[in-house]
């Protein structure tokens, strides 16, 4: 893929994850810096949410985070404690809407990119193992109060419709 | 139209060498994932307005089977890159053969393998249909979620 639009992408998913962490909590999101990602696998543990798109560009952006963090999201949206199905819809939300966001100004900056999101898929657990094949990978590290939210984004780029 | 995926399913599980005992299908409320291994890809359709998840949900047993049956005479471990490289091709294999039966400008978008015991899981919150299919005892079952 394209240096320059690669570029693109993770800033506007940068922007987005932490523009919606702060509209959803009122808190300060810190980014903490980006590299590419060495494996083909990524570990997580606690919340984590899923979101593959495809158009002039595809890929999929993977935000995990600790249960702790999630449920402070959840609490600061409905003001109750979240069981593990109320965290799966929270981060859920929250996928979408960062997504929803970055993707939306992607597709403004390349005119008839025409990017659309799959619906996100969320998962709740301790080490959990994801894999993907035949993408470039780029990690992202964000540091809140309450703990550290990491952004994993695998892009494709795919020929122009 | 889930005889005629149950039918295209089988057939390509034949043709990598994996023999169907039985196929039946089942609709639940959300689109959850209950076994240890899964691999999904999302479904858009260029004009955006249907999208989806499909999946493929794999008993340890039944990845075991399904490896053996495609590379014949390699011990490949079910949670190895290779492993599971050969799962996600079985998984476009079946999505890429499914999907012109339900939408055909649909497009999927990349396949993602998780691995994980315990772990709750949420691929869609849409009604899903779950085609089960039995090989020999050990169960794989094909998840569709669509608007």
């Amino acid at each position: 893929m394209d240096r320059e639009a690669a570029k693109q992408i993770l800033q506007s998913f940068a922007k987005a994850v932490c523009s919606v962490f702060h509209e959803l909590t009122e808190q300060e999101l810190a980014p903490q810096g980006v590299e590419k990602a060495e494996s083909l696998i990524l570990k997580a543990s606690g919340a984590v949410v899923i979101l593959g798109f495809n158009g002039a560009f595809s890929g999929r952006v993977l935000i995990s985070m600790p249960k702790e963090m999630a449920s402070f999201i959840h609490e600061s949206l409905m003001d109750e404690k979240p069981n593990d199905e109320d965290l799966l819809l929270t981060i859920s939300e929250f996928g979408n809407m960062v997504s929803g966001n970055a993707i939306t100004v992607v597709n403004n900056i390349f005119k008839g990119a025409n990017v659309r999101l799959s619906p996100p898929s969320s998962f709740v657990g301790d080490d959990l193992t994801f894999f993907n094949f035949k993408m470039s990978a780029f990690n992202m590290v964000f540091k809140a109060q309450n703990g550290t939210l990491r952004m994993n984004v695998a892009l494709r780029e795919e020929k122009r419709e | 139209m889930s005889s005629n995926l149950g039918d295209v399913i089988k057939n390509i599980l034949s043709s990598v060498g994996i023999s169907v005992s039985s196929v039946k299908s089942l609709k639940e409320g959300k689109h959850l994932v209950k076994t240890p291994m899964c691999v999904f890809m999302g479904i858009v359709t260029r004009n955006n307005e249907r999208k989806g998840v499909i999946s493929l949900e794999f008993e340890k047993d039944f990845a075991e089977v399904a490896l053996n049956a495609m590379m014949p005479g390699f011990d490949v471990a079910v949670d190895s890159e290779l492993g599971v490289s050969a799962l996600s091709e079985l998984t476009n294999m079946i999505s890429g053969n499914v999907l012109p039966h339900i939408a055909p400008n649909a497009i999927t978008t990349p396949p993602t393998t998780v691995v994980g015991f315990n772990m709750a899981v949420l691929l869609n919150t849409l009604p899903s249909y779950k085609i089960i299919v039995d090989c020999s005892g050990t169960i794989l079952a094909i998840g569709l979620s669509f608007t």
